[in-house]
């Protein structure tokens, strides 16, 4: 056998040859002092790329990416980027999709939004599930709903639902400032009907309902609830439930996962 | 560790912490940086060819991968789009004229320091030179490849993710680097 090629030695190195090749150099290389001295070059040089760099080392970022999260969520708000142009321009049904779809979020809503998760205590099942909603206006316009919206604002729903063992069942409303609930999935008109929750897929990050929706608010603070359930539930059952809470506590569920958001309906 | 979960934040994966983190667990966040400077800074480093640079890149990354958690979609794929961050903010401090300035400065503080290290540290320390300056003269396309196979120990369809190739192009393009850079490195055989 001919000395190998540096090609086939890092082909060897990197176990891209077949185990019959390799059984091959393996012989070639006991027998040929130049190949295996080649070889070891070669190998060397690939270790020498990934060794540790002793400035680098004990080098810490988490304090300095810190500073650099808490600088940004300091930034006055009115620095918010704007939508992409085109997606305001397609028809309106299309425009709410998309607007799901690529808006990215920044972070320094998500504080004031989830309303029950800040900090470090989140429980358990409510990691696995998130609530997204996205306001529609008038003109057209769309973006991420934060702490602010006016009545006549469409709104649109995204969800999260991961875990080990994820949700079966949705249900998305809304408590205004008076106590009214407004319901937005399952959709709720008539006093006759009691319907349920919406099944729900299962492993999803970022699921879009392509319904947009209004009602009519109460101005003033406006908490958005998420409930996720193994089981289907009434809407009668719910109502009655959240009756008795005050704003923004979390609904005694067994085994749900919540996720309630906090905006504002301007007057 | 958190209250309402029986592991610790270091035995969730990448994914999990990145939920968390999105849900405002800071720790979280934490965690994930710890986890992945060390590569992170060290790639980092082989194509910006320079620590202090490389410090500033990657604390960037992280950064702009912080600001990515709401729209991060949790696939088993974070390393992929880390680097991929990663990459673009290398690209990003590298174009940096003024950074350059910047670079010139604290290369020449780093070597006044250079007097108290070891003759092991400063053999050590010329090898790795050589081979920066040996990536260096590589294109960025080879060199991305290499740094992202042999310091990220990224898998080849991870790297086809990073860099949006086809595997047999990333394979090509590693088996080119390595030949091209063993050449520059004073290799006989070629």
């Amino acid at each position: 056998m001919t000395d190998i090629s540096t090609r086939e030695m890092f082909q060897y190195l990197v176990g891209e040859v077949t185990r019959v090749r390799a059984d091959e150099i393996d012989a070639h290389l006991a027998a040929c002092h130049s190949c295996q001295t080649e070889l070891d070059g070669l190998r060397g040089m690939i270790e020498l790329m990934d060794e540790p760099d002793e400035e680098l080392e004990s080098v810490d970022l988490v304090p300095e990416v810190r500073k650099m999260i808490e600088i940004d969520s300091e930034k006055p708000r009115q620095h918010r980027r704007s939508l992409p142009a085109a997606v305001v321009l397609i028809g309106a049904l299309l425009v709410a999709v998309a607007a799901v779809t690529i808006w990215t979020g920044f972070p320094e809503e998500r504080e004031i939004f989830r309303a029950k998760s800040s900090g470090t205590m989140i429980p358990e099942q409510d990691r696995w599930v998130a609530l997204r909603a996205y306001r529609l206006g008038e003109s057209g316009q769309t973006g991420r709903l934060s702490t602010g919206m006016k009545n006549d604002d469409f709104l649109l729903f995204a969800y999260t639902n991961l875990g080990e063992q994820t949700k079966r069942y949705l249900m998305i409303f809304a408590v205004d400032a008076r106590g009214k609930v407004h319901w937005y999935h399952p959709g709720y008109t008539s006093a006759e009907s009691d319907p349920a929750s919406m099944p729900i897929e299962s492993n999803v990050t970022s699921e879009e309902l392509p319904e947009k929706i209004r009602h009519d608010y109460s101005a003033g603070p406006l908490w958005i609830y998420s409930l996720f359930t193994d089981q289907p539930m009434k809407v009668s059952a719910v109502e009655a439930m959240i009756s008795g809470l005050r704003p923004g506590e979390r609904i005694p569920v067994e085994d749900s996962a919540q996720h309630i958001l906090k905006t504002v309906v301007e007057p | 560790m958190l209250e309402s979960t029986d592991k610790p934040l270091g035995e969730l994966d990448d994914d999990e912490l990145m939920l968390l983190a999105r849900g405002g667990c800071g720790e979280a966040f934490d965690t994930l940086v710890r986890r992945h400077q060390g590569r992170v800074l060290r790639v980092a480093g082989r194509i910006l060819g320079q620590s202090a640079l490389a410090k500033d890149a990657a604390q960037k990354a992280f950064f702009s991968v912080y600001r990515s958690l709401e729209s991060y979609q949790a696939r088993g794929r974070f390393r992929s789009f880390m680097y991929r961050v990663l990459l673009n903010q290398c690209l990003m401090e590298k174009r940096s004229a003024k950074r350059q300035e910047l670079i010139r400065d604290r290369v020449a503080a780093a070597e006044a320091v250079n007097s108290n290290m070891t003759e092991k540290k400063i053999l050590a320390r010329e090898r790795r030179l050589e081979l920066e300056r040996a990536l260096g003269r590589l294109s960025r396309k080879l060199r991305e490849v290499l740094v992202l196979r042999f310091v990220a120990d990224l898998s080849y369809a991870e790297i086809s993710e990073v860099l949006k190739v086809p595997v047999g192009t990333v394979k090509s393009r590693m088996f080119s680097g390595l030949e091209r850079l063993r050449r520059i490195m004073g290799g006989q055989r070629l």
